[in-house]
């Protein structure tokens, strides 16, 4: 058992073969693919941009993996560059809309997606939510931020049994509203 | 589209849980999106979650959150991207578990590899078996030609016969093994050691969601997936569940019947389009709304 586990070559040393190691890239392509599409859905890239920037990604790390800084994980390293390629595609789709916003994500920070995308969807999902009577959409509220039903019966002076109700309720509404059956 | 407020847990002790698997699935900016929604005045609060919080989380997860700073990353969108691509650039081996537990980019990493084998190694064999990458933190079922061939024929057989047995009341017995072991609903015979109501109902979802572990690499494995957990479902359906009363039996039985609806719409698509990635998330998207409403009536049996 530790042999094999001592068989077992660590990110670096996969890292400082790449470029000449076709095995080594593909180990280290199997350990971190899904973090980096995990990431670029996170971002809110389309699957087909994901799919490209990935691409991209990983064709960088096969150039210059080998050249990685000494000390930088390759996680961080991989992550960064993918977070970076993300940054720089949706600068390009929206280069008047969110200038500052970029600025701001280039120099590190995270506040790049800011702005909610007014899909379709997300527009249905509004006007279902703001059809919610007051009451219902004040619990679901609550709920959302982690509130347990005695929390947030205290808050608006319900019964625990009520609120649960409500909670129910406005659940079904936006279920129906959204047309998502279950 | 699947709209993640709709499967927010009854139980806020499963919140951490549920967030989890949301935020290592990719799909934290999209909920973001809803909360964005669902609490308009947020965006402009500046809140921001400290190293001292972040830390913790990169190790260990979301139970390093206290509840209060759980409420502050579900009351505030930005926060919770924020924290989102904090965990997928920093964080350690725990995340690498977490994101390792779900296939829904699994044609994706296969497909990328495929086309960066095409642009890198032309001059090579294109095909690197899955069977050298062992130490991915993944493993992945492989199948072979023949075997996939039986397999198929023995869901086609399984389809005809079984299906059919189980209209008219002919008791339901165990499908003999195909291609894979038994995962999920096949297992419903281990219910009938179950006496709880809600442990009992707690036990259905913890198999179906089994189906998160399966690999579909492609769409023929997808459509074996799918064909199972439909028998699996149609096995549901013809049990006595003698833990429930009779009218949880009877909502039990009408939800299943929905499920079962959507299960075959799911395989329809998949024959008719041949999109594995779309019918996967289809999949992945009726099994967690299934879960979290059988997890939310235990919860409310317990209560």
């Amino acid at each position: 058992m530790l042999a094999l586990m001592n068989m077992t070559p660590t990110d670096d040393e996969l890292a400082a073969r790449v470029g000449a190691d076709r095995s080594a890239f593909e180990i280290l392509y199997q350990r971190y693919a899904r973090r980096v599409f995990g990431l670029l859905a996170t971002l809110k890239l389309d699957p087909h941009a994901a799919d490209d920037v990935a691409q991209q990604v990983w064709l960088k790390v096969w150039q210059s993996a080998a050249c990685k800084p000494p000390g930088s994980p390759f996680s961080l390293w991989v992550m960064q560059i993918t977070r970076n390629a993300a940054v720089d595609l949706l600068r390009k789709r929206r280069p008047v809309a969110m200038p500052e916003e970029m600025q701001i994500a280039a120099a590190g920070h995270h506040d790049v997606l800011d702005d909610v995308e007014e899909s379709a969807d997300m527009e249905r999902f509004r006007t279902c939510v703001a059809k919610l009577p007051d009451v219902e959409r004040r619990v679901l509220q609550s709920r959302l931020e982690g509130l347990d039903s005695p929390s947030i019966a205290a808050t608006i002076h319900l019964t625990v049994e009520r609120v649960h109700r409500i909670f129910h309720d406005a659940k079904q509404k936006l279920q129906r509203c959204l047309g998502v059956e279950i | 589209m699947k709209y993640l407020t709709m499967t927010l847990p009854d139980d806020p002790a499963e919140l951490r849980r549920w967030l989890e698997t949301i935020i290592a699935q990719g799909d934290a900016g999209r909920l973001a999106d809803e909360l964005a929604v669902i609490h308009p005045t947020a965006r402009s609060r500046a809140v921001s979650l400290s190293a001292d919080t972040t830390d913790p989380v990169r190790q260990r997860g979301l139970t390093a959150l206290d509840d209060r700073q759980l409420q502050t990353v579900l009351g505030n969108p930005r926060v919770l991207r924020s924290l989102a691509e904090d965990v997928f650039l920093y964080g350690g081996a725990y995340w690498s578990r977490r994101f390792a537990q779900y296939s829904q980019f699994d044609d994706r990493v296969t497909h990328g590899l495929q086309q960066l084998q095409t642009q890198l190694f032309s001059d090579e064999p294109l095909v690197t078996p899955m069977v050298t990458l062992a130490v991915a933190p993944k493993s992945r079922r492989t199948i072979s030609p023949w075997l996939a061939s039986f397999a198929t024929a023995a869901v086609i057989f399984l389809a005809i016969y079984l299906i059919p047995s189980s209209q008219t009341n002919i008791p339901v017995t165990n499908p003999p093994a195909v291609a894979s072991t038994k995962w999920g609903w096949q297992k419903a015979d281990e219910l009938a050691a179950i006496t709880k109501p809600a442990d009992y109902l707690d036990r259905i979802a913890d198999l179906a969601d089994e189906w998160k572990t399966q690999q579909t690499p492609n769409a023929l494995v997808l459509a074996e997936r799918i064909t199972e957990f439909r028998q699996g479902c149609t096995r549901i359906q013809l049990m006595d569940h003698t833990a429930l009363s009779a009218e949880q039996r009877q909502d039990l039985l009408t939800r299943c019947q929905k499920w079962a609806k959507k299960f075959d719409q799911n395989l329809i698509d998949l024959e008719t389009t041949g999109d594995t990635a779309k019918v996967r998330i289809a999949m992945d998207t009726t099994v967690t709304q299934l879960t979290t409403v059988l997890r939310e009536q235990a919860a409310k049996l317990r209560t």
